[in-house]
């Protein structure tokens, strides 16, 4: 994004929020996530809730999703759940019927993972891992109450394990 | 059992005294199974004695060198997720299982071997690299375990493309044959990151041979040290072709004639049937020691282009250590090798 660029839509986002527009969407997203294991990304569905308040320039985003990443044969199972939320303060820009987002904010993340070796020993261990979350958003309406978004992101997990996702979603404006 | 445990945050204890890994249990069954690994001093990011594991990094060849080098730059520092619970490490991922069955096997098979007084020290510490990238490299198989040799002395870990087996880089028979190609470089070329003489050879069709005894005493140092004749069949369950105990004999086609495609495990699988036969007229560590002292024979030879000589000059070690060998192990060269002349100890 060239500086012109940018200093044009912050003077528009300033003039638009100084007419009073707001909107606010809520929904449900299904993403991909590059999920870093311990050595390596592993590709992973995931599942997720947002919802945003946009009074312009600014937001407020928060997410919730859950991504699982399992594996059984013969000799071991691990079955692995991962929840994290996110809380995430934004610049919003352009006009509606599209938004983009800009935020950053911190992320909590639960793993939960059940190791079966034997068949009769298994121990679920669960670890909880503050981080930092960023993502770039687009949003907009389809119709008059229903709403789209789009967006990439990344999230750590502690200092050294970062995640990244793709995902889109359709849910409610008002 | 279970126990929810809840950490936040917080680093597991780096050099637990037993660890989750896959191996070989005395009733000759496979199974996972908490297991020391004394060399192994940080578990979290997978360092000690035998060797640094690395996440990801490259392979690369470099087409700017005289001799097309191949190096491997390294990947990040592996982070491991697991607990300890009640002293046993318990990984939250597949990858913990793997990457502990690896080091637990390379620590098995360097004291199986030592305590037979075959010398594998010159192999540590050997650096792997878990799932790198290749850069012009034909390498492609989605899950494998490789060593990689040519100077760079690396192993190689490759997981996941099958989901219902045992991966091949948690099968302790395929890191025990990988191994067996890191001490087949030092036994040959004298040097864990030499170059071999047989790889500086003009004539492929002896380079490949060579291959052949490689893959087949790989497969020597898996199935003897633990005495299991067809160990692929954990991860490949459809491959019945490397069962040493089965009914593998030479013939022409084995041999290397066409440098553009050859198959070097058809000869191999001969070269290590001939050797559980050994086996079955001795002793799982009686025929280890026999092999490598025979690969150690046919290297002070030279004999690159006669890898056949390899099971001659097995055959004359067993029979100096016991006469009435002479007679079924004889009987079973011939078997094996049945287009080859008569060895002077059998005549």
């Amino acid at each position: 994004m060239t500086p012109t660029l940018l200093l044009s839509l912050l003077v528009g986002e300033a003039a638009w929020a100084a007419s009073g527009a707001e909107h606010s969407t809520a929904g449900l997203q299904l993403s991909a996530f590059a999920l870093q294991t311990p050595a390596r990304h592993a590709i992973v569905p995931a599942v997720g809730v947002w919802a945003s308040y946009t009074p312009r320039p600014w937001a407020l985003t928060g997410e919730l999703t859950l991504t699982r990443r399992s594996k059984t044969n013969d000799y071991y199972g691990v079955n692995a759940q991962i929840a994290r939320a996110s809380a995430l303060a934004e610049l919003a820009m352009g006009t509606r019927p599209m938004t983009m987002h800009l935020g950053v904010g911190p992320a909590l993340t639960v793993t939960s993972a059940r190791t079966e070796w034997s068949e009769t020993e298994a121990e679920r261990i669960t670890r909880a891992d503050l981080g930092l979350r960023a993502r770039v958003a687009l949003d907009g309406p389809i119709g008059e109450r229903l709403a789209w978004q789009w967006q990439v992101g990344v999230a750590s997990r502690g200092v050294y394990n970062w995640d990244y996702d793709l995902g889109a979603g359709i849910g409610v404006q008002w | 059992m279970l126990l929810p445990l809840v950490m936040f945050a917080c680093s597991p204890d780096p050099s637990p005294a037993l660890l989750l890994a896959v191996d070989r249990d005395e009733d000759g069954e496979y199974r996972v199974a908490p297991r020391p690994i004394p060399e192994l001093t940080d578990a979290q990011h997978m360092e000690g004695a035998l060797g640094d594991g690395y996440r990801g990094g490259r392979i690369a060849i470099d087409l700017f060198s005289a001799d097309l080098a191949i190096r491997y730059d390294e990947g990040g520092r592996m982070d491991l997720d697991y607990d300890v619970v009640d002293g046993v490490a318990i990984p939250m991922d597949e990858d913990g299982l793997v990457l502990w069955t690896y080091y637990h096997t390379l620590s098995q098979v360097r004291a199986d071997l030592n305590g037979l007084g075959v010398d594998t020290e010159p192999i540590w510490p050997i650096a792997f690299a878990y799932q790198p990238a290749f850069v012009g490299m034909d390498f492609t198989s989605g899950e494998n375990a490789a060593y990689l040799g040519n100077g760079v002395h690396l192993f190689i870990l490759l997981p996941d493309a099958l989901p219902a087996v045992l991966p091949l880089a948690a099968n302790p028979g395929v890191i025990r044959h990988e191994f067996g190609h890191a001490l087949f470089n030092v036994l040959t070329a004298g040097d864990a990151y030499a170059l071999a003489p047989y790889d500086q050879l003009e004539d492929p069709n002896v380079t490949n041979g060579v291959r052949a005894l490689n893959e087949g005493f790989a497969d020597m140092i898996a199935t003897l040290t633990l005495d299991d004749n067809d160990f692929f069949d954990l991860s490949l369950p459809s491959v019945t072709t490397r069962d040493v105990a089965a009914d593998a004999v030479a013939d022409v086609s084995m041999y290397p004639a066409n440098a553009e495609s050859y198959d070097p495990y058809a000869l191999g699988t001969v070269y290590a049937s001939f050797a559980w036969d050994l086996r079955a007229l001795t002793s799982p560590e009686e025929a280890v020691v026999l092999v490598v002292a025979a690969v150690e024979a046919w290297s002070a030879e030279e004999a690159w282009a006669d890898t056949d000589r390899w099971a001659e000059l097995l055959l004359e070690l067993a029979v100096a250590e016991d006469d009435t060998l002479t007679a079924p192990l004889c009987a079973a060269f011939a078997a094996r090798l049945p287009e080859r002349q008569t060895p002077e100890t059998c005549a």
